[in-house]
């Protein structure tokens, strides 16, 4: 546990220490900073539509989780390994676990970063005597910290394979990529296959409905549309994201503990 | 070559070992998100301020009531223009209420969010629900039984606008999705239409008369909730019919018959159900005998017009001396806890009342109760009582000489009873209990005053009906925060420069600060 929080406090001045930490930040707030005004003044003033345009009701935000999430990753994991530091920090008293799990901590400290200018203009939005659903900001805040937390794992995973930066942030994104449009890609692919087993075997009908209803609970956007978007803090919803993060943690770990037995 | 082969086999086995280890963790995730998604250990908190994600208590019983699993299926398409933005709102709205209505139902609705894109997926369902052709509506299946529920005029209603040079945009008129669907759900897992009796032949308000007086508006809600509205002539139709499940007399004016009185007491004694309502002239309410019927449930209405203070919006002053006195609104505080009247309480609504006699109970009925539902207002009167007097007296003014004033006045008792004995039994649906509600004035339930009364009348079919869970269910609105318009100018100008200007700026000086210290560090370095 204090290995973690050191790796952590480490991991997280180093982050804030970059410029590249600065220029996402920057481009992020920009870009959120301009589409909640755009959205605010053609709103005629409607606190919550703005907000929740901004905060998961256009492409924007999920596309800067998507971009970002890997790129922090890839600073977090593959830059260190490339410099070398990555085998000085694995020989430290600390555990693998403890070093996967402190820089992904940073990596998400970093997003929560990045999200909390919905609590900025929420707050803003208080000053102005116009106090939005607080219940609904905070959800949303978690829904995004725990979504952006979900991409920061997966990128760990895709960035654990690989030592050249470049490459581990393309299969990051990919990897990230990949999990956001499964239930749609997966869907197209139903109707494809539809088409060949109908013709194989007359009916596809029950196999379809069960593929279709596991890809939809893989859907990342659903989960957080469904319940923290809305105002709405669902267990399910909860453990959706702490198992995957999980599981994906745990990758990232035996994936480096794998790098001693493959040489 | 031997210790490599060696090497290689332990790798083998070590990468055997994690890809184990990992299998098992994914079946672990892949567990604990089912068990976690199961209804039963599932725990939602809606942390929005106005419970947008939680369903009314009334939506919540009928869920929990359900026979079996509802499907609800979505076909949603975009709208033609003016329609197009104000339908592609309303139908974010239902579904949001759809799958708010999905995960309090206990897995006993099953929600199915058909894309329009998947054409030929589309047809099948389609055709699996006896359906042609595709509108933008919910449909609302169980067994057999389905009901269409529109998106444009059940779901919401919209406004198409005007074009220049008017030009008012189009909009949403009313959002009454939660309404439309339960009312569909209870359609679809009902049993045989329980019918409702008007009885006719003696000067009552008809259920097909269209105009201002008449009952056809209540007529048509009683049918959108799932119940079955006939007439009853005891002149020429013979004894109540067997299938009554309750009967409704709404403003006679002709003498009922001994026959009748006798036959209508005996079933409602027997476990039946009565909505009467008197006429409100005094000399009919003497010969229509409506007073004499209801008496023999503990029940007296008694003669005059309650009036109360008005207001005249115009000019601010007392409308006494006005027949404006003698229809009023009655606000929650006049309103009694009883379970017909707890919704309109709760949801702050008020509806009218126009020329109602005031009531009394004489008598509680043997082991039941008889309860009232609404008063006057404490500063109320009752105009044209003046016993001895003959002649007109109506003047809308208090006399406290010659009129009972200054007292709330009861204005609509219900009774419910246990049944005489077990048989005849009328068409009932559960409990096997006698209820009957009378009002003071049949004005209350005419096409004139629907519009204010119409979650009053519901509740007042659905109570007596034995269908408490029916009662009336409230619009949903969406929680709309807007900046004030004074403040309008000032705020979005400011908003605007914090969001994309004084953040942003903020974070490049100090990533700017962050280089130049370290490139200052890097140099004395």
């Amino acid at each position: 546990m204090r290995g973690t929080f050191i790796i952590f406090r480490r991991e997280l001045a180093g982050l804030f220490a970059a410029p590249l930490a600065w220029i996402l930040l920057f481009v992020s707030l920009l870009l959120n900073g301009y589409l909640f005004s755009l959205v605010l003044s053609q709103t005629m003033g409607d606190v919550t539509a703005s907000l929740e345009f901004v905060f998961g009701g256009n492409f924007f935000f999920w596309a800067l989780m998507l971009v970002l999430s890997p790129l922090l990753a890839m600073r977090l994991l593959t830059e260190e390994a490339a410099n070398g530091t990555l085998e000085y920090l694995r020989t430290a008293p600390v555990s693998d676990a403890a070093v996967v799990t402190g820089k992904f901590l940073a990596g998400t400290a970093f997003m929560a970063t990045l999200w909390s200018s919905l609590l900025i203009y929420a707050g803003a939005l208080s000053l102005w005597g116009v106090a939005p659903d607080w219940g609904q900001v905070i959800t949303i805040y978690m829904g995004a910290v725990l979504s952006s937390a979900l991409f920061v794992a997966i990128g760990l995973v895709a960035c654990s394979i690989t030592d050249i930066p470049l490459l581990a942030a393309f299969l990051a994104f990919m990897s990230c990529l990949l999990w956001v449009m499964m239930p749609a890609l997966g869907g197209m692919l139903l109707v494809q296959m539809r088409v060949l087993f109908a013709d194989l075997f007359g009916s596809f009908e029950v196999a379809e409905a069960w593929i279709g209803g596991a890809l939809e609970r893989m859907d990342v956007r659903r989960h957080f549309g469904n319940s923290y978007f809305q105002g709405v803090l669902d267990s399910a919803e909860v453990i959706f994201f702490l198992t995957w993060i999980s599981l994906f943690l745990f990758l990232t770990t035996r994936s480096l503990e794998s790098r001693r037995w493959r040489g | 070559m031997s210790a490599q082969r060696q090497g290689w086999a332990e790798r083998l086995q070590i990468a055997g070992r994690v890809g184990l280890t990992v299998g098992l963790a994914l079946v672990a995730v892949l567990l604990i998100n089912w068990l976690a998604a199961r209804p039963d250990l599932r725990v939602r908190m809606d942390w929005t301020a106005t419970g947008q994600n939680t369903v009314g208590e009334a939506s919540a019983s009928v869920l929990e009531r359900l026979p079996g699993t509802v499907t609800l299926d979505v076909f949603f398409r975009p709208e033609e223009p003016p329609l197009t933005q104000v339908a592609y709102i309303a139908q974010e709205r239902t579904r949001r209420l759809l799958r708010t209505l999905r995960d309090a139902s206990f897995d006993r609705v099953d929600l199915r969010e058909n894309d329009i894109r998947d054409v030929e997926a589309i047809e099948r369902r389609l055709s699996e629900l006896h359906l042609r052709g595709f509108e933008n509506c919910v449909v609302v299946s169980f067994g057999d039984q389905r009901e269409v529920v529109s998106l444009n005029g059940a779901l919401a209603v919209f406004d198409p606008g005007a074009p220049p040079p008017a030009s008012r945009p189009a909009r949403i008129v009313e959002f009454a999705a939660e309404r439309a669907l339960i009312s569909a759900m209870l359609k679809v897992t009902r049993g045989a239409a329980r019918e409702v009796y008007f009885i006719v032949g003696h000067g009552e308000r008809e259920v097909d008369d269209t105009t201002s007086s008449g009952l056809s508006e209540l007529d048509r809600q009683l049918a959108q909730d799932g119940l079955g509205v006939s007439r009853w002539n005891p002149l020429t139709d013979g004894p109540i019919p067997a299938d009554c499940a309750c009967l409704a007399l709404i403003g006679a004016t002709d003498a009922l018959s001994d026959e009748l009185l006798g036959s209508i007491e005996a079933w409602v004694r027997a476990g039946g159900r009565l909505v009467l309502v008197p006429h409100p002239e005094d000399a009919v309410l003497a010969t229509s005998r409506v007073g004499e019927l209801s008496a023999r449930f503990g029940i007296e209405i008694q003669e005059g017009i309650v009036c109360q203070p008005v207001v005249d919006p115009q000019t601010g002053r007392l409308s006494v001396g006005d027949p404006k006195v003698s229809s009023f609104a009655v606000s929650p505080n006049n309103m009694a806890g009883h379970p017909l009247m707890l919704p309109i309480k709760r949801a702050e609504r008020s509806f009218v009342v126009s020329g109602t006699h005031p009531m009394r109970r004489t008598a509680q009925p043997a082991g039941g109760v008889t309860s009232p539902l609404f008063f006057s207002s404490a500063e109320s009167w009752v105009d044209g009582f003046q016993p001895g007097r003959t002649g007109p007296t109506l003047d809308f003014r208090p006399d406290p000489a010659l009129e009972a004033t200054g007292r709330r006045f009861e204005l609509a008792l219900a009774s419910a009873f246990p049944p005489a004995d077990a048989a005849p039994q009328p068409a009932m649906e559960e409990k096997p209990q006698a209820r009957v509600v009378v009002f003071g004035s049949s004005m209350a339930f005419t096409n004139g005053a629907f519009r204010y009364n119409q979650d009053l009348l519901r509740n007042v079919f659905n109570w007596v009906l034995d269908r408490e869970y029916r009662l009336s269910i409230s619009a949903r609105n969406p929680d709309v925060r807007l900046i004030p318009v004074d403040k309008r100018e000032a705020a979005l100008p400011l908003l605007s420069r914090l969001a994309w200007g004084y953040l942003p700026g903020l974070c490049l000086l100090l990533g700017i600060l962050v280089a130049s210290l370290r490139a200052r560090a890097g140099a004395t370095g």
